[in-house]
């Protein structure tokens, strides 16, 4: 059976009871913060056989497609594909019994599938599964519309993205907020030498979201990453990102906004593990209100990764009363033969002086902080990729901050 | 391979260990030990052959009991051989305490001079502890620090004499919150008790200087520094041990009570031998207005786990920190600060230089917490490191958590290596490559070592100096 051979032979009766042992994070090197979500929110929601048959509950489904206007809406575990326009991508579904048996190899090509009870909990608990194959460049952004939960239980979904050789693709993800249940999705990109892919993500938190994205890249091969998550009650999002071909870069750029009593965890991380490679992480966090975000950044140059280059640079601004933002750029340089290994942390406050001024004018707190805040976030815009400006500001536009 | 990858570094960069100075021979004559399993009784009798007060064997005792139920933290490497079993919990040198070098045994004292203390002491310091295995052997104080009414004695001697200080600072400023601070409570022996009372100012320097003689010693001594209202004080510490046949282990703790507008200057030169586990633990609690700066110079061991922090609890209290630290030969260097702001505009600065060099391995690791109500806190951190070979490795784990939203907190890291662009210019100039190397060195650390007095400077510099001399010393 397939998940014996991922799992070194156990099987799913072991794989269960394993899951219950293993902690939902393994804490190394925080002393102060122990979690870095809530992670007993997780435990509320339990998979359940019969909720795969059921309709998910999805957000305003009758305007949806309208709203949306994507090409494939992958909704509980049920997929359309609603455009004809991207002829060079495959698609195919798999319910979960298919993938559990193995008709997709690529599936679960995961590191380490014992790093956290979330990772086991998606394999165990997965609903269903799409394959898609980027088989000719386009400058069509492909957009990916992943929604739905299923009331008190667990939503797997899973996604498998080939970006064939020398492909160039921007994709751009719009992951809905669950709403009663949990969801877990888990994207994995393989690009293969010399492709290049544009990808957008967008992520709304909900009542419990655990999402992981795993990228390979082989040589020669990039990445340009951008993310935007809006609160949740616990929102996790980790970005992995193998360099496993010489010359493969990333280029991750990631904006998180909290706000009441969310909790956001956001972590992107690089393992460069060729010559040449080059990895840049840029985050960018606001706290309001009552709400935590955690905002990890790490990058590890293996010793095969000589003349790499990595940088993590993470910011955050906290406005709340009671909120907290945690900044933790870490880096391991395990090659003494590197171009570059930097990092760098920084926390700062609004000007307190101009808000005075402009509540002296008649705003109110957060009309003031909206018009203080402009700045940061035009600074984080700028550098996303002209095609998901547009995207990234119209949803900026309805949040808290603009 | 290029000309500069072909140079054997091992010839190039060779630091002055103090066990390259003392060599293999162990330092003491004959010495009572007590080793075994850790147990109520073992530690009863430590307590028994100090004539400790009842309190203080039942705080051991307590501590104790907090050490069997914590568990040994996962992320510590480098430690496989340690064995707690296998040591000697104290080592009695046999030799009295002294209050003069003539009366020590000229061996023990010949180890003092060839390390410079004996030098330092009659030149610059105030007053020197020297401690050899777990107990004081020499204690020198000139007659300037006694008539200021300071207090500088052994731990064990105030524990008698100042019982209700003891109690009120002793592991409360650093409480047994993991398991080595917690064995540290229970088997604590020697260091030193250091008051100030309000308004003195120690301008010049005092010393505890911390001799391992042999191997498998453990070691465990404690310094408690109380600094009262609006005084100050200078605070070395020194620690070497010789070339050992096995492993020693160093576990040691640092209390440092910074009183309102006081300022203490804590300076460490940690040249144990490359035997030594060496864990220390570190903190000071510093009130209104008050200042407590850190200076730590780590050149030897084995591996190295000190983190130097301060909880800034007063209003305008502030913290500096500078470490230099050097991992070689595949040692094992984890370092960094921590600091914990909880007054309103208090102020933290962090500088971290490491150096890693034929197959050594740095980590910086630090804490910038800024709690809620520490209106306008203000926190840097840099820390760097220099790779000089391809074998050499370095990890940074930075964590800054902010509860307050006036705060503004700033951390910057970078890892580089020797410039060839920089080296060929120094060449141009006319040094050869090994002078050109040490001053780049120099350069790299010299933020920090400008902070250290001129003798604990000088070690450094003649460290990195050393092997350099063979070519023509620089500077």
């Amino acid at each position: 059976m397939f998940i014996r051979s991922l799992s070194k032979n156990l099987s799913l009766e072991d794989l269960r009871g394993l899951e219950r042992r293993i902690p939902y994070q393994k804490i190394h090197d925080s002393p102060t913060l122990k979690f870095y979500t809530n992670w007993s929110i997780y435990d509320r929601y339990i998979f359940s056989e019969d909720d795969l048959y059921k309709d998910p509950y999805v957000k305003s489904l009758g305007d949806l497609y309208e709203r949306v206007a994507a090409d494939i809406y992958y909704l509980g575990s049920k997929v359309e594909i609603l455009s004809n326009k991207n002829s060079h991508i495959d698609v195919r579904y798999y319910p979960r019994k298919e993938i559990l048996e193995g008709s997709v190899r690529e599936f679960f090509n995961i590191p380490d599938l014992f790093e956290s009870k979330m990772i086991l909990r998606h394999l165990l608990d997965i609903s269903s599964g799409l394959y898609i194959d980027i088989k000719d460049s386009s400058k069509d952004l492909l957009k990916i519309y992943v929604g739905g939960s299923f009331k008190n239980s667990h939503l797997s979904q899973h996604i498998y993205i080939r970006i064939r050789d020398s492909v160039k693709s921007k994709i751009l993800f719009i992951v809905d907020a669950p709403e009663d249940g949990m969801r877990t999705l888990f994207n994995e990109f393989n690009l293969e030498n010399n492709a290049e892919a544009t990808i957008g993500f967008v992520m709304f938190g909900g009542s419990a979201s655990y999402n992981r994205n795993y990228l390979s890249l082989d040589k020669g091969s990039s990445v340009r990453f951008f993310t935007i998550i809006f609160g949740g009650e616990a929102s996790t999002l980790i970005n992995s990102y193998y360099l496993n071909g010489e010359r493969s870069s990333v280029f991750s750029r990631s904006f998180t906004l909290s706000r009441e009593d969310e909790w956001i965890h956001n972590a992107e991380q690089a393992f460069l593990e060729n010559i040449d490679t080059e990895s840049r992480i840029f985050m960018r966090g606001v706290a309001y209100d009552d709400s935590k975000n955690i905002m990890r950044g790490y990058a590890k140059q293996n010793r095969d990764a000589r003349r790499s280059k990595a940088s993590v640079d993470v910011q955050g601004i906290n406005l709340g009363g009671r909120s907290l933002l945690v900044a933790a750029p870490f880096i391991e340089v395990l090659s003494g033969d590197v171009d570059e290994a930097s990092h760098s942390a920084s926390q700062y406050t609004l000007d307190l002086d101009a808000e005075f001024y402009l509540r002296s004018r008649g705003l109110d707190k957060d009309n003031a902080i909206k018009i203080l805040l402009k700045d940061y976030v035009e600074d984080y815009i700028s550098g996303v990729d002209e095609d998901l400006q547009k995207v990234f500001r119209e949803y900026l536009a309805n949040s808290f901050i603009s | 391979m290029s000309k500069r990858e072909d140079t054997d570094l091992k010839n190039i960069i060779g630091l002055t260990t103090a066990e390259e100075i003392l060599g293999e021979r162990e330092i003491g004559g004959d010495k009572l030990v007590i080793k075994g399993r850790i147990s109520p009784d073992l530690i009863d009798e430590i307590s028994r052959r100090k004539k400790e007060p009842d309190w203080m064997r039942r705080m051991r005792r307590m501590y104790l009991e907090i050490f069997n139920k914590l568990s040994t933290p996962q992320w510590l490497e480098g430690i496989e051989e340690l064995d707690l079993d296998e040591l000697s919990y104290y080592v009695d040198p046999g030799v009295e305490r002294r209050f003069s070098w003539e009366e020590i045994p000229k061996d023990i004292v010949e180890a003092y001079e060839k390390l410079g203390i004996k030098k330092a002491e009659a030149e610059f310091l105030l007053g020197l502890n020297a401690q050899l295995d777990s107990e004081s052997i020499l204690l020198r104080t000139k007659e300037n620090l006694l008539k200021k009414g300071v207090v500088f004695l052994p731990l064990e001697e105030a524990v008698h004499k100042y019982p209700d200080m003891i109690r009120e600072y002793f592991m409360k400023i650093f409480p047994p919150e993991h398991k080595f601070a917690a064995l540290h409570g229970a088997l604590w022996s020697g260091g030193v008790f250091v008051y100030v009372p309000p308004n003195v100012k120690i301008d010049t320097p005092v010393e505890a200087f911390f001799l391992i003689g042999s191997a498998l010693e453990g070691n465990f001594e404690h310094t408690l520094i109380i600094a009262d209202k609006n005084s100050s004080l200078h605070f070395i510490e020194g620690c070497a041990a010789p070339r050992l046949s096995r492993y020693s282990f160093h576990d040691g703790m640092v209390e440092i009570y910074v009183g309102e507008n006081a300022h203490v200057t804590f300076t460490t030169l940690q040249n144990w031998s490359s035997q030594v586990i060496n864990f220390n633990n570190k903190r000071a609690i510093v009130e209104r207005n008050g200042h407590i700066e850190w200076v730590e110079g780590s050149i030897g061991s084995k591996v190295t786990y000190v983190y130097p922090s301060a909880v800034l609890r007063g209003d305008n209290a502030s913290m500096e920190s500078y470490v230099i630290t050097f991992a070689r030969d595949g040692h094992i260097k984890d370092s960094g600060s921590k600091v914990i702001h909880r007054g309103r505009n208090t102020r933290s600065r962090i500088v971290s230089k490491s150096i890693s060099m034929r197959g050594g391995k740095t980590i910086y690791r630090g804490v910038v917490r800024i709690l809620k109500g520490a209106e306008n806190a203000k926190s840097y951190t840099s820390c760097d490191t220099l790779l000089l070979d391809d074998k050499s490795i370095t990890a940074t784990y930075p964590h800054v958590q902010n509860d307050e939203p006036t705060a503004i907190i700033g951390h910057e890291a970078r890892v580089s290596k020797i410039s060839d662009q920089l080296l060929f210019y120094l060449r141009s100039r006319g040094l050869n490559e090994n002078e050109a190397l040490s001053m780049i060195i120099s350069g790299y650390i010299s933020d920090v070592l400008s902070r250290l007095p001129f003798e604990q400077a000088a070690i450094i510099r003649g460290a990195i100096d050393l092997e350099f001399s063979k070519y023509g010393r620089v500077g």
